[in-house]
């Protein structure tokens, strides 16, 4: 019997989709509270920037249409709801006729994929050398590394970046300085390829992992020791069980619930680290995206690509949530 | 010669705080025969949980055992053994029951789980079924029903919960059972049952137990001889009989005193700390104890 | 009797009966190292700012008020000796380094305080009522808390700024504060929560106080410590998303900020030209300041909440 019941999946997803709502609103507000025609804003400045744009009336009409500008608002917000939701977010103006959908689609995998592995890697090893740090058992020499280690993770991960990019790609050379793969390499599942893929992605990780560690470690290693110190765990070794399996199936399995918590909390900083650290490395990602397109000023693509940021992230939480009780057999409902 | 399962000897348990160090058990001497319930008695912070932890090797920072001898079954010095013997030796001769409503049970391992590793750990029983059958007779043994097998604690009562950490104990049919406060965080009617529980369970495996509490009426109805603690000594032991009709120390007077009578109205009595202190300073000039009768023991001062 | 070696992992000498090891106790918990080293440290970065705005010519942060892509003292670049005249050498627009320091800093240090300090108060009012009040007030207040939490700030202000480009101090401030009161809120609804059921609150409760005198004379002079820390917690925070929509592009660019000014080193390849200064200096200082932050932060934390102290 699990805790995942109708109520809390219900209530969790609720959550979400309130979450989804507010931001979609908020966007839009925010897009119609500039004084004037938003989209006769938009082409107004970038026509600042960038002198006569080509075929704009064509662009306009296009987008008059497709968010009926014309029509009162509350209709323009459900149409603008609608087409959210279904990922319809019109054309670039830069890049025209490019939609936006394909361009996130072209950078959403390695964005995905980028955060995906940074998050494993921190969940698992963190998670790891903090049991490791909190553990009775453990040889005290190791144990002092780690306290003033952490103050590393006041750093952002962008500045981090930084350094990185400098010291191991400008200088040192060991890794190169934009994109995701070598162009040279043809995609697919062979090994050139990863091996690229793999290289390509060290820095970028490295820059959000290196700050964000600190913070899984930490409080692993603080549940470890309390949770070390419950009755239950004295009963276990007690029982005479072997000192490994009671820190794995005692100790660790209670500590990594509250982690996971801890994870979904967090989530929210580290996809914002990531949107910087894909602009400083080149990474195309979408970070890269919003990065280029705040340079040419493609506000379409700006607006876009935040939503799909702000979806992620709520959505992953969403997954968080959903897991949570399938592993903690107390919840059983809403209340934490 | 002595068919001893538990021979305490001069027992010293210091705890070392970056203050000063307390001295919890001040050495001690208790013996357990085999098949014999023994009650150790005494207040909070009388050091009694502190030797039960002490005798299972389960003290935590920052206690020490400093001095003294536990032996086991008349040959296993138990507090010298290595941690390897120690724990083949942990369940299979010596058990332990917490007060188990509170924390004891691993929140997220369900109940089969949680009895069967301790069993797995000291036994090979590969098949499955058995091992299964051989836990929900234990559950049987306790009095609780088939559905708890695959339940979690959290859908377990306080007294259903106790009678798990019995049944978890009572696994592998140690020599020794030790009860820790067994009662203490139950009600009247569970801990009734739990008590009961518990010595069904001895009396079926033949086990020997050693009850802490501080609860000296539930006491009076568990144990064939009971020793009396106070700040670490211990002042008197004997048959719970003897000791309760005929108590020789002042301590344990006052403490019989303190039994409410349901035949007459008894004036509050407790001990104010003046009396307590004399007690306990007369103890740490001698703590040696003399036979005054037949097995019944008392500290001189 | 064998003395011999019984607790495992205790590493605690044994010691003789009657000894006694005495270690004085520490009296003052605010005497903590981490809170008075980091809150030194900021304090001498914000002094040197505004000390040195007074003797240092402001103006040098104006484009073309500077030789371009000088070098730091005591360094040599394409042909350029560093000289005392731009200490901290100068970007490729002719930008005083040093200038842009001590205007940034102070600048973007403000606004995240400024906008902490409004979401703290928000997360007081909130965080208060929900736990002191608790029934509708607490679910509203929950949900509100709970909806906007998971939506990066990033993000929303990217949006924000990419349509409102020039918004002033303030109004940056206002801004980053909508998502500065959900952490504070939260922390003290917990606290409250806690502290309601204390007897000392019970106490107060038997002997008639109203709930508002409660609130503030009980409880708040508990939190003190714990407040200022969200306050810290709450800069680091805003200041780190109004450094990363900075970095990103956004933001005024009539106010010289750390954060602008590493968005034009990036457009401008500053990492591959090797003009490290241009770069590297504002990010130091920038790293300084949220370590510093970061201290204050779990010192307060110590200070509020003995458990945490020297495990």
């Amino acid at each position: 019997m699990n805790g995942l019941t109708w109520k809390y999946a219900l209530h969790r997803i609720g959550i979400y989709l309130l979450t989804i709502l507010i931001s979609i609103t908020l966007i839009f507000v925010i897009s119609r509270a500039v004084p004037g025609d938003p989209i006769e804003n938009m082409w107004r400045q970038l026509e600042m920037q960038k002198g006569q744009i080509e075929g704009v009336d064509l662009i306009i009409d296009h987008y008059k249409e497709l968010f009926g500008l014309n029509e009162p608002i509350g209709i323009q917000y459900l149409k603008y709801l609608w087409n959210t939701v279904r990922f319809e977010f019109g054309v670039s103006f830069v890049h025209y006729p490019t939609s936006v959908s394909s361009m996130i689609g072209h950078a959403l995998p390695w964005t995905l994929g980028l955060g995906l592995i940074t998050t494993l890697i921190i969940f698992i090893f963190g998670n790891g050398i903090g049991a490791v740090f909190g553990w009775e058992r453990t040889p005290k020499f190791i144990k002092t590394i780690i306290p003033s280690s952490l103050i590393f993770t006041s750093i952002p991960s962008v500045l981090a970046a930084l350094f990185l990019l400098s010291i191991f790609s400008k200088n040192l050379g060991w890794f190169p300085l934009a994109g995701a793969y070598n162009s040279n390499v043809t995609q697919g599942w062979n090994w050139p390829y990863i091996a690229s893929v793999i290289k390509y992605g060290f820095l970028p990780v490295l820059s959000i992992l290196l700050v964000n560690i600190g913070w899984t470690i930490l409080g692993m290693r603080a549940m470890v020791v309390t949770i070390g110190g419950a009755d239950y765990v004295r009963l276990a070794q007690a029982k005479g069980l072997k000192p490994f399996y009671i820190l794995k199936k005692y100790t660790v399995r209670n500590a990594l619930l509250p982690q996971l918590t801890s994870l979904a909390l967090s989530l929210g900083g580290l996809i914002s680290g990531q949107v910087l650290v894909e602009s400083i490395f080149s990474y195309p990602g979408m970070g890269m995206l919003i990065f280029r397109a705040i340079r040419e000023q493609d506000f379409n693509v700006i607006q876009a690509t935040s939503y799909m940021f702000i979806l992620i992230t709520a959505t992953s939480v969403l997954l968080i949530d959903l897991l949570y009780p399938l592993i903690d057999p107390r919840i059983t409902h809403g209340e934490d | 010669m002595n068919s001893y399962v538990l021979d305490v000897r001069k027992l010293k348990v210091d705890y070392a705080t970056s203050m000063k160090t307390i001295q919890a058990v001040k050495g001690i001497s208790f013996s357990i025969q085999k098949g014999e319930t023994l009650g150790l008695i005494g207040e909070s912070g009388s050091g009694k949980t502190t030797t039960a932890m002490a005798i299972l090797r389960l003290l935590q920072n920052p206690g020490r055992v400093v001095g003294g001898e536990v032996i086991l079954n008349s040959d296993i010095d138990l507090l010298t053994l290595s941690e390897r013997e120690l724990r083949k030796v942990r369940w299979t001769e010596l058990a332990l029951i917490t007060q188990g409503s509170m924390n004891s049970l691993n929140p997220t391992m369900r109940v089969c789980e949680q009895i069967a590793d301790g069993i797995l750990a000291h036994k090979e029983m590969n098949d499955k079924n058995e091992l299964n059958e051989y836990i929900k007779n234990l559950l049987k043994l306790v009095g609780l029903p088939e559905r708890v097998f695959n339940q979690f604690p959290h859908e377990l009562s306080g007294g259903m919960k106790q009678r798990v950490c019995i049944a978890m104990a009572a696994s592998l049919n140690p020599s020794l059972l030790i009860a820790d406060e067994p009662t203490s965080a139950l009600d009247v009617i569970t801990q009734r049952i739990v008590a009961q529980t518990l010595l069904d369970i001895k009396e079926r495996l033949n086990t020997s137990l050693l009850i802490i509490g501080h609860d000296i009426g539930l006491m009076a109805q568990m144990a064939d001889r009971v020793a009396v603690m106070i700040d670490g000594f211990i002042v008197e032991v004997g048959t719970m009989q003897e000791v309760l009709s005929s108590p020789e120390h002042q301590y344990t007077q006052i403490l019989v005193d303190s039994m409410p009578s349901i035949k007459r109205r008894k004036p509050l009595t407790a001990i104010d700390e003046r009396t307590r202190s004399e007690i306990s300073n007369k103890l740490c000039v001698s703590s040696e104890m003399t036979e005054v009768t037949t097995g019944h023991w008392v500290a001189v001062n | 009797m064998k003395k011999t070696d019984f607790v495992e992992n205790t590493g605690v000498e044994v010691l003789a009966e009657d000894g006694c090891k005495k270690r004085p106790p520490k009296d003052n918990p605010w005497k903590n190292s981490k809170l008075i080293i980091g809150a030194i440290i900021l304090g001498i970065l914000i002094i040197i700012a505004f000390v040195g705005q007074l003797f240092w010519d402001k103006t040098l942060v104006n484009v073309g008020s500077s030789p371009l892509n000088l070098p730091p003292v005591g360094n040599e670049y394409r042909d350029q000796i560093g000289n005392w005249a731009h200490p901290l050498g100068t970007d490729n627009s002719g930008r005083d380094i040093l200038a842009l320091v001590l205007v940034g800093l102070p600048h973007s240090l403000g606004i995240g305080f400024v906008s902490a300090t409004i979401g703290l108060t928000i997360g007081i009012i909130f965080g208060f009522s929900a736990g002191y009040l608790g029934g509708r007030v607490d679910d509203v207040i929950r949900l509100l808390s709970d909806t906007t939490m998971n939506i990066p700030a990033l993000l929303i202000l990217i949006i924000i700024q990419s349509l409102i480009p020039n918004a002033g101090f303030f109004a940056m401030a206002l801004l980053l504060a909508v998502f500065a009161w959900q952490s504070p809120t939260r922390v003290l609804r917990a606290q409250v929560l806690s502290m309601k059921h204390a007897d000392y609150v019970k106490l107060a409760q038997l002997s008639g106080s109203p709930d508002q005198e409660i609130m503030f004379k009980e409880m708040m002079p508990n939190l003190m410590p714990f407040l200022i820390s969200q306050l810290t917690a709450g800069t680091s925070y805003s200041v780190l998303i109004l450094v990363g929509v900075e970095v990103l592009g956004l933001g005024s660019q009539k106010i010289p900020s750390l954060g602008i000014t590493l968005n034009n080193a990036i457009n401008a390849s500053a990492i591959l030209r090797g003009m490290w200064w241009w770069w590297g200096i504002p990010t130091i200082i920038l790293i300084v300041v949220f370590m510093c932050l970061l201290l204050i932060t779990v010192g307060l934390d110590e200070v509020s909440n003995p458990r945490l102290r020297d495990h």
